[in-house]
């Protein structure tokens, strides 16, 4: 094969790689979650780092969100672009070892490095891209890989033993191993190991991932353990062994630390998380070179005895591949959801972080976890006083960091109801973005006596109802319920009557969010609120320009 | 390979056909649907003896059905008419084109047998994809599958070992056979006129046109009365024209104006096959998907006439050829003509399936053709061997992406179904309420209301109508419905009317339940339906809740997929006072219902009626009997 084919071949390998940048820079937001919070601690050691984390930040990462905060203002999103870096390493490395087991073989190379980072850069691992805590999950495999490049190489001795405990102490130093000991309730026990080595392939039907995600499980460590079996005991070949060997560390890497995993993973469906795939993934991996070595050394000793069976192997392997290739396809379209899903639900997190101090947010998961409200506040002070919070936490009544930016067509955003009960009025509506085809970030509830500036009365956030797109023509004769956007992108508040100005009539208006170009754009219909001798009551009115 | 080996091999290539039958057992019920109440009127016309040839042969808008109603009053004569025959009849047209697809494949590859068998298994994979739901489940669709069954017979038979006499009369048969089904299958007379005027070892250039002569001589004597015979005027109750009125056809003159239409109902139809994923929306895919395929079409259709001087490799491609531009030819008539009327993304509606399904079997061999011929002639070893290898990876590929469309299949067979079933509840009060959903049963109920009485007329309303609104028509079950199966969420009263809430799911049958019934305790004790309600719940859809646990989305629960919203008239008849209205999930493929634990009361306060819910099924047992004799049916 000539070099041009072969560059060709690499870029065409390597092109995963390109999409998974793409999605990645396209989704990342610089929107602390959880763990993110702990920061505040750094900053501040008053604050307890505690309400947020399991365990302590280890050495590494503390010393990295330190330079961050110092040198970048604690950009989140860094954090992001470095797992994706990390991942890229992984995946040099892996293609180099992979040079090594495949030396005469371009096919099986490309196709397996092809196959590797379909693999290692599947969105599926949407929370471990793109949660900031998270992004040195990936810098444990990616140490291995190139602490076995290295052991591999023809480097002195004392340097390959040099840079593998180099690697390992990194490694060690990056691991919050004290989260093993903090663990404590409900495990989830190695029962639930098929289910976590089968999550990254659980969502590829429509059966639900739960059920799947077992016996996908037991069918990736049954192809691992066939081939580390055939390469590592029934080969009887050096050469095959000495090739194995860098596969069989890493899938028994990835099998263990699955098994560790599972000492803090909360229950058998906390295996289903996203950014658990991270470790899982690696078995798949280590499983194809070793298949296909074995597939290789099965087709040379059977060529001249049985030369059906050999016709068999030579298509068999790539027709595993193509059924391979559209299962990861197909968690590349799920983690694409995921991703999209991930950055909508944090710029609604941040519609209602800006407004923390006034306003408790709607859905505190979005931002803490399950941290309390008062421990975000002090997290959330701590960062806007460092000028790590972006935009910055809102001072007045007014609308912060946002500007009006026009209004929203009725048909994509609307008050559709208003009513008031005991000591409350109840808002709902919903707000649709149809130009990016995602829902609001948010919703700005205001209040206004005559012409006064608004107050903002309220943050309401969206609860989207995930539903993929079905065309109604599906079911045309079945009448089946498409959800529309009105229940897609759905939004409902209830402001406290005392906290509204008290005047014989208020006018109340909506504005939708839009917390990536902090920009608001108004819905059309406005709620008049009446105080009368028989009690509150609202109404919505016409529409009015801002 | 030893006969065993290839009985073994052929069985394994037509499994999916086995399991394919599994599922549309599963899931067919004998409920009618807008067209299959056409029946009606032949068989009023079958049993009081006015049937005549001009009503068998009349159109059906622009379709001369003849062969459907055939195959209808067959039914009805040798059997009982019912409509799960028919649906059997479909998937036996299926089954028989299936094995003239393989027997088209032995043609093609007579010396490979493991590639026949292998690309058997994947014709089947396509063919019996219960992504057709709305072909193996509507009785109707026997004019729908009769077309490629003729387009496949007629290939297989120019390509026998036949003489020239049988392989016209075959061809003939076929094509009679295909155009007085529906109107696609006009196109077969054209189809054999040109694979025989293009094969290239058709007998002497004598034979070829005595065959081509007659057959032109045939093909004016079907297609002339086919196009005249009584003006060619719609007979239908379920068409966009009225009875009596001609079909507008393609709409050629105001084509012009609607090509961009045009072309994206075109791609909609061609792309649909590969456009359904459970993430992404089908109609921003399958115009990619349908580029593909005609991509693939086209080159492989290049290489072809490339390569048209080797007379045996030409003849061994021209069927398929001919198949798949018979599924371009055919997916462009009704982009033609519908987007005159709807909207591009019809095209997409999963009955269109049965035709474009051809292209993507066309494409399959096409291209294990190609690779063939590259192969051969290829000069590098590793273009020689690695064009299998692509091959193959390309077949593990599709057959991965159908295992999908299986599964979306077989969720849209679950919601025809129980679609079907409430159907079937609404139709069984038809002269006592109406429907909820009408579309269920026709574009208007004015039709439906009419049909349905006569099929009950006529006796082949399976069950029958209700004829009064005595709950006992139905087995009652005495043990009320778990709150996480069954819950009442509102009741208000709306004008004259009380607006109930609720969902409600049938444990056993891990479906939706086929409709709510709400029944009131009248004068003589016994329990009467006083409103009767259909579901309208999302399809299901499989997302894990782990997946959104820090998004905080909502994912449709029961409620969403089991929900249902009824209106009932609050003049319920009986007397003053408190009212209690029981509710009841009813389960109408066993004609059971089952309570649910939560009733409503109504009670009449300073003139303004006012609702409430309680808990319990209310309304103890009565104490008169409440047996019908037709009970439990």
């Amino acid at each position: 094969m000539g070099r041009g084919a072969r560059v060709g071949l690499f870029l065409l390998a390597f092109t995963p790689a390109l999409a998974g940048a793409f999605l990645v820079a396209e989704n990342a937001v610089d929107v602390p979650l959880a763990e993110d919070w702990a920061r505040a601690g750094l900053l501040e050691p008053g604050l307890a780092g505690s309400d947020f984390a399991l365990a302590p930040i280890p050495p590494i990462p503390r010393l990295a969100a330190r330079a961050n905060a110092r040198w970048f203002g604690g950009d989140l999103t860094l954090d992001m672009a470095f797992a994706f870096g990390l991942v890229l390493l992984a995946a040099f490395c892996v293609h180099g070892l992979l040079r090594r087991t495949f030396p005469d073989d371009a096919g099986a190379l490309y196709a397996n490095t092809f196959v590797a980072n379909l693999l290692l850069f599947s969105p599926i691992q949407w929370e471990s891209f793109l949660w900031s805590a998270r992004a040195w999950s990936f810098l444990p495999f990616a140490a291995l890989c190139a602490g076995l490049l290295a052991l591999g190489s023809r480097w002195p001795n004392g340097w390959k033993v040099a840079t593998g405990a180099l690697l390992a102490a990194v490694t060690a130093a990056t691991v919050p191993l004290s989260a093993f000991f903090a663990a404590s309730g409900e495990r989830a026990g190695l029962t639930s190991l098929p289910s976590l080595l089968g999550s990254p392939f659980a969502r590829t039907s429509l059966l639900p991932a739960e059920d799947l995600a077992p016996a996908m499980g037991v069918l990736v460590a049954a192809f691992f353990v066939a081939g580390a079996a055939y390469c590592g005991a029934l080969g009887r070949d050096s050469n095959l062994r000495r090739r194995a060997v860098p596969w069989l560390i890493v899938g028994g890497f990835s099998f263990a630390a699955c098994a560790l995993t599972l000492w803090v993973v909360a229950g058998a469906e906390d295996t289903l998380l996203s950014r658990h795939a991270t470790l899982s993934l690696y078995v798949c991996l280590a499983a194809l070179p070793l298949l296909a070595l074995g597939v290789a050394h099965l087709r040379g000793r059977t060529l001249e005895s049985r030369p059906a069976l050999c016709a068999v192997f030579e298509w068999a392997p790539a027709f595993g591949l193509g059924i391979l290739v559209v299962a990861i396809g197909l968690g590349w379209l799920v983690g694409l959801r995921g991703m999209q899903e991930w950055k909508s639900a944090r710029l609604q997190a941040r519609t209602s972080l800006v407004f923390l101090e006034r306003f408790a947010p709607v859905h505190r998961v979005r931002l803490g976890g399950t941290a309390t409200l008062d421990a975000l506040r002090r997290a959330a002070r701590v960062l806007d006083r460092h000028g790590q919070l972006r935009p910055a936490l809102a001072g007045d009544e007014g609308f912060g960091p946002f500007a009006l930016d026009g209004s929203l067509a009725a048909q994509w955003g609307d008050i559709e109801s208003a009513w008031t009960s005991g000591a409350g009025l109840d808002l709902g509506g919903f707000a649709w973005f149809a130009d990016s085809g995602r829902c609001a970030d948010g919703v700005l509830v205001t209040a206004r006596i005559g012409e006064e500036p608004r107050r903002v009365i309220a943050v309401a956030e969206l609860q989207a109802l995930l539903f993929p797109p079905i065309p109604d023509h599906d079911h045309i004769y079945n009448h089946a319920r498409i959800p529309r956007v009105d229940e897609r992108a759905a939004w409902r508040v209830r402001v406290p009557l005392q906290t509204l100005p008290q005047a014989p009539e208020v006018r109340i208006e909506a504005f939708a969010a839009d917390s990536e170009a902090l920009q608001l754009h108004r819905l059309t219909h406005e709620v008049v609120l009446r105080r009368t001798p028989a009690g509150p009551s609202a109404e919505l009115a016409g529409s009015e320009a801002p | 390979m030893t006969r065993w080996v290839r009985i073994a091999f052929l069985l394994l290539a037509f499994s999916p056909a086995v399991l394919s039958g599994v599922i549309v057992a599963n899931f067919a019920v004998e409920v009618p649907v807008w067209d299959d109440l056409e029946r009606a009127t032949l068989l009023q016309k079958w049993t009081d003896g006015s049937l005549d040839w001009h009503y068998v042969y009349s159109p059906h808008i622009e379709h001369r059905m003849t062969v459907p109603r055939l195959i209808t009053l067959t039914s009805a004569s040798l059997g009982d008419g019912s409509l799960l025959t028919e649906q059997a009849v479909v998937f036996g047209i299926v089954v028989a084109t299936a094995i003239l697809v393989y027997l088209l494949l032995r043609q093609t590859f007579a010396d490979r047998p493991p590639l026949v068998y292998a690309l058997t298994f994947v014709a089947n994979v396509l063919l019996f994809s219960p992504l057709q739901w709305e072909t193996f489940l509507y009785a109707i669709q026997t004019s729908f599958v009769v077309p490629p069954f003729g387009l496949c017979l007629a290939l297989w038979a120019l390509n026998a070992r036949f003489g020239y006499v049988a392989k016209f009369a075959v061809c003939f048969l076929a094509a009679v056979l295909a155009s007085n089904s529906f109107s696609h299958g006009v196109l077969l007379w054209g189809v054999v006129f040109a694979a025989v005027a293009l094969q290239q070892r058709f007998g002497t250039a004598r034979v070829r046109v005595s065959f081509l002569a007659a057959w032109l001589l045939v093909t004016a004597a079907v297609l002339v009365p086919h196009f005249t015979v009584d003006g060619y005027v719609n007979t239908s109750d379920f068409a966009y024209v009225e009875k009596g009125e001609r079909a507008p056809g393609l709409s050629l003159s105001t084509l012009p104006d609607r090509i961009p239409r045009a072309v994206q109902f075109f791609a909609a139809i061609v792309g649909s096959p590969l456009a359904r994923t459970t993430v992404l929306d089908p109609r921003a895919v399958a115009p990619y998907a349908a580029a593909i395929l005609l991509g693939l079409f086209g080159l492989a259709a290049a290489r072809a006439l490339w390569r048209r001087r080797d007379a045996q490799l030409w003849d061994r491609w021209l069927p398929w050829l001919a198949v798949g531009g018979y599924a371009v030819v055919v997916s462009t008539a009704p982009a033609i003509g519908r987007s005159a009327l709807l909207k591009w993304s019809y095209g997409l509606v999963p009955h269109y399936l049965t035709v474009s399904t051809y292209l993507l079997l066309a494409n399959v061999v096409l291209v294990a053709l190609l690779v063939e011929d590259l192969r051969e002639r290829a000069r590098h070893p590793w273009l020689r061997s690695g064009l299998p290898r692509a091959a193959a990876l390309c077949a593990g590929a599709l057959l991965a992406f159908q295992a999908l469309q299986w599964g979306i299949g077989v969720v849209g067979m679950r919601e025809w179904q129980s679609a079907r079933l409430q159907s079937r509840t609404a139709m069984l009060y038809l002269n006592h309420f109406e429907p909820t959903y009408v579309r269920r049963l026709g574009g208007d109920l004015e039709a439906p209301y009419k049909l349905v009485n006569r099929l009950h007329e006529v006796g082949y309303m399976k069950p029958p109508l209700l004829p009064d609104t005595r709950l006992c028509h139905f087995r009652i079950e005495p043990a009320p419905l778990g709150d996480r199966d069954a819950a009442l969420n509102g009741v208000r009263v709306a004008g004259a009317n009380l607006l109930v809430e609720g969902y409600a799911r049938l444990p056993e049958a891990g479906r939706r339940a086929d409709g709510v019934l709400f029944t009131v305790r009248a004068d003589g004790g016994i329990r009467v339906v006083v409103a009767s309600g259909e579901l309208a719940g999302v399809p299901y859809v499989a997302v894990s809740a782990a997946d959104h646990r820090l998004d905080a989305v909502r994912i449709p629960g029961l409620a969403e997929y089991a929900g249902f919203r009824t209106k009932i008239p609050l003049d319920l008849g009986t007397g003053g006072g408190a009212q209690e209205i029981q509710v009841w999930a009813v389960d109408s493929a066993r004609m059971r219902v089952h309570p649910f634990s939560q009733h409503v009361v109504v009670r009449a306060a300073s003139g303004r009626p006012r609702a409430e819910l309680q808990a319990g099924p209310g309304l103890p047992k009565p104490a008169v009997s409440e047996e019908c004799p037709d009970a439990g049916r």
